[in-house]
Formats: structure tokens, C-alpha cells, sequence
């Protein structure tokens, strides 16, 4: 056995194939584990002081700016919010397209982690480049897949990145059903390709490894949840947006600018795909629920090396209900209700791919942002992330320095951070002395 | 099949960091001028996200990318850069999605066989890369001197 020494330091340069950019930093002492953070730092702080003194009608262009990743999720929980302050009726037919849109996020968005981010880590490859040498047909599928969710997104946004068609009340302009008959058959196509995926990541090997962490997301009576109505949890959390923040505390800590969020009296949660799927997979379609079992997954989901299944199952699901909303569809008879402008405050949670994002908006007699708050996923799975490496780094603290920081690499992307959302610059540091 | 210009000007960055949305500001710029009306070329801004910026490069003839990019020179520094070319810099695997890595775009592309554009990189020295909007007047001041060369480019008879 090699031998390592009691107390190590080393240091490396960016953390690899997150999204966005952040800091870790491990300590060991005298070969106990002393101390995890993750530190980042929090751009919805800067747009929650920006949007003070703005019109209603900014924030769903404004936020959406936050993540290149997640804008639809911005602009969605922003009209929800917004929607709810000013009492606003969405048209059933608005609603669907919206969720349409957010198809396509989550398309692209988990099409982008499985293939280019995590699938390396399961082929002992530094990028997807390097993938591509023994992967090549499956990183093409994930780039077919992904343009498809492009399609999505530029069809009823009007562009993929930060989309201009959507405004508080619904759209600016709305497609007709033969707009969307090309759009059809793409995601009929997609349907096929994103159950390959499912059936291909079954086949990875998994480290075994289960948490008991507090799932929380958003909430419907049907449908899986991507614009929920409540949030509910594992353990018996059952609330309107209204009160999340009664609920939830953030709370600052030294080695982060971002806020990190935790349940009261609970602690540390989790949201996101392994969350979603823990509490909702039976409001899966048919045919992702399906494959899901074939995968080997049963109703929930603790090991979070096998929420790229997860993802690949939500991929599924999503062209299944952007199928279902595109053969149904009719347009609205407008494209948006106006707004009857009036002091209050509105909240809203929806289901960005990495999990429930939260915004509260305050306005005065005019309109004007009064006040503004943010609560993005991964300053959510903050605390939880820095639990799983907790565990994994002591469990591991034999391995080579160079092996350590690799492994607890892993751990992060797991979660899939969109650190964008939080931070700039992630650096991660093992500190052994 | 919708018709695809042979030429597409790319501004990378984001309009909230100050100088990173340089290439945003470009393409606000662009979209104002002369070559806003040619048909041939197709102006978009994008996050620097590798297989966006694949997609947005298959099928043209010239891809030309505004960025702010470090070099360590006075800010406010215009760079061109020509891919191919041996001052263009090597990808630095790994890196994240959201890192604007142009070489690791190029890489992948090559390595997909995806048939690459000629590819030039206008690239401008920032100042202040972090939260809040609009450009350092260092940087601001080159604006004119990049649309003017873009222009240039992308206009040129193959």
C-alpha cells in the first residue's frame, strides 16, 4: 500500500465541467478531515439590488440574463412571481406553451451535463473531446439532442440565448399550430434519441453511494413538475410559494458571498432531478417511467452517481410532454393579459433543471420593483453538496492527492451546480498539512 | 432548407460584467450599421458555450467571434487572432461550459469532424470584468476600431 502522509497540501487550477465558475477547498489535518466549502460567489445579489427601482415589465429580461444555461427558468419563475403580485390569469394555452419552452431548457440543459460534463467522469476522460475518441456516435446523438431543444427555445423565445418573446401574461406573440409543425417532427425524433440515451447511461458503472437528504421541488396535482403549484418534501413539508422563505433560511457563511439556504429546523436539502424524480416519478410519462424501471431505477433515487439517469429520464419525459402539448394544441385567444398595476408583493417557484428556483418581487402604486429576492437551486444544494464530499473525501482520504481532488470533482458534478447562477470562478484546493 | 448565410459575426460575452460584454456591444454596434443589411452575413450574440458555438459555425464559409479576451496588455487592446494560425492558443482541457474557451470549441469541432469555417477571433483587452453593466471607457473606445475591421472582414471577397 502507498503510503500518504498524515497532513498534505495541494492546490489545482480551475474545477472542470460545472457549470459556470466557483471555489472548493478541503481540509486535512494530521489525516483527519477538518473542514469542506464551497465557496462562490452570487450574481442574484447584484440583480435583486438591480432590479430596485425597475418597472414590472424588467425583470423577465433582466433575470434572464443571470444564466446562458437557465434563462427560461428566470423568465418563468419572474412571470409567476410578477403574475402573482398583480393577481394575473394566465390563459390554460399560454401556460402549455410556456411549459413547451421550458421543455426545450431542459432539454438542452441536461443534454449538455450528460454528455459533455458527466459521461466523462464515467469513461475515465478529462472532456468530451477526449470522449469522442471512443464515444463518438453517442456524443453526436447528445448534439442532435441538444439542437433540438435549440429548436424549442428559438421557436417560442425567438432566440436560445436569453429568448425575447416572453413577457409578463404570456408571450408577445404566440405561434400558430402550423408554426409549430416542423417543431413537431423534430421532437418526435428527439422522443426516439433521448431513450437511447436513457438505455446507454443504464449501462455505466456506479460507485455505490446513498444519501438521506430532505427531497424538496415544486409541486402539481398531475404533472410532473417543471411550473408547480406548491412545494412539497419527503418529510412532510407542504406550502405555497408565499411562505418558502418562512421555511427556508439563508443564511451567510464566512467562505462564500452566496447565501446558503437550509430548511428550518431541519438543516441541509436537496432539489433538483434526484428530488424530483424521488417525489414525482409517478407522474412521469408512460414512457419515461417505463424506462426509468428498465434502467434499474426504483421510485426514488439516492445515489447521486446515478442522477445522470435521472436526467436522461427527464430528457425523456420532457419530449414526451412537449409531444402531448404539440398535438394539442390550440393558440390562446391573445398572447398575453394585461396587468392591472397595483402595490404588493407576488412569489413563485418553478423547476429550473437544477432544481425549485424561487422569486419574490415587492412593487409600489406604479409598478416599480420595491424589492426583489432571488433563491436559485444551487445556492440551495450548497450545504448538501459540501455533505456529500464531507463523506466521500473521508472515506477516501488514502487516495492520492491527484486521484482525491478527481473524486471529489465527481461528487460536485453530480449536482450538476450551475454555479453561473452563484458564482464566478471555481478553484478547487486540498489542503493536507 | 432555410437559406444559411455563409457568414456569421459572433459576440460573445455577457452585458452585466462590465467589459466581458464587449462582443454584445459589437453586435448591438453591428446591427445598426451597413452590414446589418447584407444578406449574406448573420449577426448573433451567444454565451461562448462550446457546442452552441459549434453549431452556430456548421455550414459557413468565415465564423468571426468579438470577445474580451486576456492577454495581459493595456486595456482596451484590440487582438486579431486567425485560427490555425501559431499564436492561436491550445485548448485548456478541462474547462467548464460556461468558460468562454474558444480553443476547446474548435477542438471538439475537429475532433466531430464538423467542417470548420475560416475562423477569426476579434478580441479586446477588458478592464473590469466583474458585476454591473456597461463598458470601461478604455475598452468603449476601441468599439469603433473592432466594427470597422469586422466590417472589413466579413465583407471581403473569398
Amino acid at each position: 500500500m502507498t503510503h500518504r502522509p498524515r497532513s498534505r497540501a495541494l492546490s489545482t487550477g480551475a474545477l472542470a465541467r460545472v457549470e459556470g465558475e466557483g471555489a472548493m477547498h478541503i481540509v486535512i489535518r494530521d489525516g483527519v478531515l477538518e473542514d469542506v466549502q464551497l465557496n462562490i460567489y452570487e450574481p442574484p445579489r447584484f440583480f435583486e439590488g438591480f432590479l430596485r427601482g425597475r418597472s414590472y415589465l424588467e425583470p423577465v429580461d433582466i433575470t434572464a440574463r443571470i444564466c446562458g444555461i437557465c434563462p427560461v427558468a428566470y423568465q418563468m419563475s419572474a412571470c409567476g412571481a410578477i403574475e402573482d403580485a398583480f393577481d394575473l390569469t394566465i390563459d390554460p394555452a399560454v401556460r402549455d406553451l410556456r411549459r413547451l419552452l421550458y421543455c426545450g431548457e431542459w432539454i438542452e440543459s441536461h443534454t449538455l451535463h450528460i454528455h459533455f460534463l458527466h459521461a466523462p467522469d464515467f469513461f475515465g476522460c478529462d472532456s468530451a473531446i477526449e470522449m469522442v475518441q471512443g464515444h463518438r456516435a453517442e456524443v453526436e446523438r447528445g448534439l442532435q439532442i441538444k439542437k433540438i431543444g435549440n429548436e424549442i427555445l428559438e421557436t417560442l423565445g425567438g432566440r436560445a440565448i436569453h429568448p425575447v418573446n416572453v413577457k409578463v401574461g404570456g408571450f408577445y406573440r404566440t405561434p400558430t399550430p402550423r408554426d409549430l409543425r416542423p417543431l413537431r417532427e423534430q421532437v418526435a425524433r428527439g422522443l426516439d434519441l433521448a431513450l437511447e440515451v436513457v438505455q446507454w447511461v443504464a449501462t455505466l458503472d456506479f460507485p455505490d453511494a446513498s444519501f438521506e437528504h430532505e427531497l424538496v421541488s415544486t409541486w402539481h396535482p398531475t404533472e410532473y413538475p417543471i411550473l408547480g403549484d406548491r412545494i412539497t418534501s419527503d418529510r412532510g413539508l407542504d406550502i405555497g410559494a408565499d411562505v418558502f422563505l418562512e421555511h427556508v433560511e439563508e443564511h451567510q457563511v464566512e467562505h462564500s458571498t452566496a447565501l446558503h439556504a437550509r430548511m428550518l429546523e431541519r438543516g441541509n436539502y436537496l432539489v433538483g432531478p434526484l428530488a424530483r424524480y424521488g417525489l414525482h416519478s409517478a407522474k412521469l410519462g408512460p414512457m419515461a417511467l417505463a424506462a426509468a424501471k428498465d434502467a434499474g431505477l426504483g421510485d426514488v433515487c439516492r445515489n447521486p452517481f446515478q442522477s445522470i439517469i435521472v436526467r436522461a429520464v427527464e430528457v425523456l419525459h420532457a419530449f414526451e410532454t412537449a409531444l402531448e402539448i404539440l398535438d394539442n394544441y390550440a393558440p390562446p385567444s391573445s398572447p398575453a393579459v394585461e396587468a392591472d398595476i397595483g402595490a404588493g408583493t407576488g412569489h413563485a417557484v418553478t423547476e429550473a433543471p437544477r432544481g425549485l428556483l424561487y422569486h419574490r418581487y415587492s412593487f409600489d402604486e406604479h409598478g416599480i420593483i420595491t424589492d426583489a429576492v432571488i433563491v436559485p437551486p444551487t445556492s440551495q444544494n450548497q450545504g448538501t453538496i459540501e455533505h456529500d464530499l464531507w463523506h466521500f473525501v473521508e472515506d477516501h482520504l488514502d487516495l492520492p492527492d491527484d486521484e482525491l481532488q478527481r473524486a471529489a470533482e465527481v461528487v460536485i458534478r453530480n449536482h450538476d451546480p450551475c454555479i453561473s447562477c452563484a458564482t464566478h470562478f471555481l478553484d478547487l484546493t486540498v489542503d493536507r498539512t | 432548407m432555410s437559406f444559411r448565410a455563409p457568414v456569421v459575426v459572433i459576440g460573445i460575452g455577457s452585458d452585466f460584467r462590465h467589459d466581458d460584454g464587449f462582443g454584445p456591444a459589437a453586435i448591438h454596434a453591428l446591427e445598426k450599421s451597413e452590414l446589418a443589411a447584407v444578406d449574406d452575413v448573420e449577426l448573433m450574440v451567444l454565451d461562448g458555450e462550446a457546442t452552441r458555438l459549434i453549431e452556430a459555425w456548421r455550414d459557413r464559409r468565415l465564423a468571426i467571434v468579438i470577445d474580451a479576451v486576456v492577454a495581459d496588455s493595456p486595456a482596451g487592446t484590440v487582438h486579431r487572432i486567425d485560427v490555425g494560425s501559431s499564436n492561436f492558443p491550445p485548448a485548456r482541457h478541462p474547462s467548464s461550459s460556461h468558460r468562454v474557451d474558444l480553443p476547446e470549441a474548435v477542438e471538439l469541432a475537429v475532433a466531430l469532424e464538423v467542417a470548420m469555417p475560416d475562423l477569426v477571433l476579434f478580441g479586446v483587452e477588458p478592464a473590469d470584468m466583474s458585476l454591473g453593466p456597461g463598458l470601461t471607457p478604455a475598452v468603449s473606445a476601441s468599439l469603433d476600431k473592432v466594427i470597422a475591421e469586422v466590417i472589413t472582414c466579413a465583407t471581403a471577397q473569398p
